[in-house]
């Protein structure tokens, strides 16, 4: 049973990288779903059930559609190249990106130090979740708990975020508007 | 609180006034909401209201930097009369953008929860990368958009990944309950300090994630550039010290060192680079970058009225970059670019904006008698207060290099003659704007306990 | 479902945190070193997918809500900038024919 946790997070860092360094767009943005649909599973062991199918809605459904339709604007040769089996395949760092990679890995390697010097069974906050028997089981009716939350105490987040939705909307207009209309 | 609200439903008021195309009141309601938005927050003062369980926090410093952000929204919509119109003939949207920023720095400056830090930062952000790209056609403004963009969505990325780790290490993304969890020796609390600067230096633009910054406002039109060096600055400025005083005071002692970096190359690179600037837009740019550096210095002093030095530098700031950046704009449109050789016998042309783009830049260089010059002068003191003697050695050296290209568009104006220049039209709302901001200047520059003791 | 729900509990959350963050590394790769504003977008996208994790996972062992929540705004927030950065790179794609950002080097220092 655990082991499909950590299939799923194979997966999941596989296609990640394939997503970097492909050099094939419409393959990242496969691969980039999977992605997406191999996080939607880990949600689940993290009993973020509802997280997982709004991850699956939202990202899966939503944002891989919206970059497939920004690659068939954009890209017209590209379908022309998979029709005819051209595309060019992943290819590794060019010279210029090393110093970048080392940097990110350096990142990586202090990050992971933080993360083995943290003591996790011992943290406070860990058992005092215990102590009040503040504790996801799983038994529990998440989407109440999550919808309860959203209403009362993240209320004002959840009603500035529609500000943020309408600015995006409307910027989003503007700048995707033909060229005619102007 | 009312003040957001107003911002906001001020920016789908202003969006139906567009659908209904009555052009001519978008600017009269516009003026007249921010003015009530303002009177509103000043309503405030003194209450110390906590909103939605401790969402957001109207505390007198959240109310003194609303209203600094919302007077300058107001000078700088006093000069967008005729601006847009040029650029397209939707000029409602620009208006509902610059609303959106707005309320996006309101929340920014009020949050007393890391949600809100985060939203208040997004509506921000998204309004202007829209707006950097308003100029459709424009390849340097979609580049300008483009950038600003990813960068921008880089830097989110950092900062959720600090916010992450802090809930991880404090179980809680309340400031209060932050810093009173105890947690500071924790690895994990330090990291998502870190990162949650990263993220922060990325949008207030402090090296070395600068780079965006003169591309980004060159690209952009004239007075979204201007809204960028102010209401933005200001606005993120005020987050970064908001969340290092309420929730990471007690663990400066390991931070003060990373900010202290920060802030030596971001003097560094601004000034140094400024230098080498033949285009104002682009200077003034650079020097936007500098100026970052020494708003660090306050917040290394964290604590120790760091809040009211960095208040005093913001409002000596965006007025001079109100003033410096509104003359750019009639000048580039007046001799058709930017270049420092544009400003050649403006003192003859047009004393009136010589003098007050020589007071502007005085200011940002920070000269006695203006404003700018108290700016300094309390950034100064609080360092060194907390010890920074050497910091502020290296600040005064930079501010000496400021006053070096700064005062290339003053010799350009007053030493240089350009045999063809004509007088730049003023329109009465520029004449209007630059007035008060003129008088501005000297005000704070001359009694600057008006705005030194406010908080 | 008891035996399934003490499987599941028993991975233990660094794991999560040590997935997560390579993701995360992972992202900050494909930004740096990516020249196609879509793969940028992409991995900007996989940097806050790992974040959700983080705060999933930090939230199930907490017993408080909050994270998942918080994983909520995220989402929505993320959609909506996606649809945003979409447009940018549409329209830029109208003006000069090319999503790669080398080919606009018109402003630099």
């Amino acid at each position: 049973m655990t082991a499909i946790f950590y299939i799923l997070a194979g997966i999941m860092l596989a296609a990640a990288c394939y997503v970097a360094v492909s050099r094939d767009i419409a393959r990242a943005v496969f691969c980039f779903f999977g992605v997406l649909f191999a996080m939607a599973g880990l949600y689940i062991f993290a009993l973020a059930d509802f997280v997982a199918v709004t991850q699956i809605l939202v990202y899966a459904g939503g944002v891989v559609v919206l970059m497939i339709f920004a690659l068939m604007l954009t890209d017209k040769q590209l379908l022309e190249n998979i029709r005819r089996g051209e595309s060019s395949g992943p290819r590794l760092f060019r010279a210029r990106a090393l110093p970048s990679i080392l940097l990110a890995l350096a990142v990586f390697a202090v990050l992971l130090q933080v993360i083995t010097a943290v003591d996790w069974g011992n943290m406070a906050w860990r058992h005092e979740a215990v102590a009040a028997g503040n504790r996801i089981t799983g038994h529990e009716n998440m989407v109440e708990n999550v919808g309860v939350n959203l209403m009362t105490r993240y209320l004002l987040p959840f009603e500035v975020i529609s500000v943020f939705l309408l600015a995006a909307l409307i910027g989003a207009a503007y700048l995707a508007r033909g060229r005619t209309n102007n | 609180m009312t003040s957001l609200i107003i911002v906001s439903v001020l920016a789908v008021a202003v969006l139906y006034l567009g659908l209904f195309k009555y052009k001519t009141a978008l600017l009269p309601v516009s003026v007249t909401g921010l003015l009530a938005a303002a009177a509103m927050a000043a309503m405030d003062w003194d209450l110390e209201k906590m909103y939605f369980s401790e969402m957001m926090l109207f505390d007198n410093y959240a109310v003194a930097f609303s209203i600094l952000l919302i007077l300058t929204t107001l000078l700088i919509f006093g000069l967008s009369r005729n601006y847009f119109e040029k650029i397209s003939n939707n000029v409602a949207e620009y208006y509902a953008l610059m609303l959106f920023a707005l309320a996006g720095g309101v929340v920014m400056v009020s949050f007393h929860n890391l949600a809100m830090l985060f939203i208040g930062i997004e509506i921000l952000s998204i309004s202007l990368y829209v707006l950097a790209g308003i100029r459709r056609k424009d390849p340097a403004s979609n580049e300008a958009s483009l950038k600003y963009f990813l960068m921008g969505a880089f830097a989110t990325g950092f900062l959720l990944f600090g916010t992450a780790l802090i809930y991880g290490a404090t179980g809680s993304f309340n400031l209060a309950a932050i810093a009173s969890s105890g947690a500071f020796e924790s690895a994990l609390f330090r990291a998502g300090v870190l990162l949650m600067m990263v993220g922060l230096s990325f949008k207030v633009s402090v090296a070395p994630f600068h780079t965006w910054t003169p591309d980004v406002y060159e690209g952009s039109p004239g007075l979204i550039a201007m809204f960028m060096a102010t209401v933005v600055k200001t606005a993120g400025f005020a987050a970064f010290l908001r969340l290092f005083l309420m929730a990471f005071a007690e663990a400066s002692a390991f931070w003060a060192i990373t900010v202290a970096i920060l802030c030596i190359l971001t003097l560094f690179a601004g000034n140094i680079t400024a230098v080498f600037q033949d285009r104002f837009k682009r200077l003034l740019a650079w020097s936007s970058v500098s100026h970052a550096g020494y708003l660090l210095l306050a917040i290394l002093a964290v604590g120790f009225s760091a809040s009211s030095a960095v208040l005093v530098y913001t409002i000596a700031y965006s007025l001079a970059s109100v003033a410096a950046f509104g003359i750019m704009i009639l000048v580039s449109r007046a001799r058709g670019n930017d270049h420092l050789d544009s400003f050649n016998g403006l003192a003859r042309t047009n004393p009136f904006l010589a003098f007050t783009l020589t007071l502007a830049v005085c200011s940002l260089a920070g000269i006695p008698l203006t404003a700018g010059f108290f700016g300094k002068f309390y950034v100064f003191k609080v360092a060194l207060a907390q010890g920074y003697t050497w910091l502020v050695v290296l600040a005064v050296i930079n501010a000496m290099i400021g006053i070096y290209y700064y005062f290339k568009v003053i010799i350009a104006m007053y030493m240089k003659e350009n045999a063809n220049a004509v007088a730049i039209q003023l329109n009465p709302g520029f004449r209007l704007v630059l007035s008060i901001v003129v008088f501005l200047i000297f005000l704070f520059g001359i009694f600057p306990g008006l705005i030194a003791n406010i908080l | 479902m008891e035996d399934t729900l003490q499987t599941i509990q028993s991975i233990p959350l660094e794991h999560y945190i040590w997935f997560s963050t390579a993701l995360f590394i992972v992202g900050v790769i494909g930004v740096l070193t990516r020249r196609n504003a879509i793969i940028i977008l992409m991995s900007v996208e996989l940097m806050l997918n790992a974040v959700n994790l983080l705060l999933a996972a930090f939230s199930v062992h907490h017993g408080d809500p909050s994270g998942q929540v918080f994983v909520f705004f995220i989402m929505a927030v993320a959609a909506a900038e996606v649809a945003v950065g979409l447009a940018i790179i549409v329209m830029i794609y109208r003006n000069t024919g090319s999503v790669d950002i080398d080919i606009m080097n018109k402003l630099k220092w």
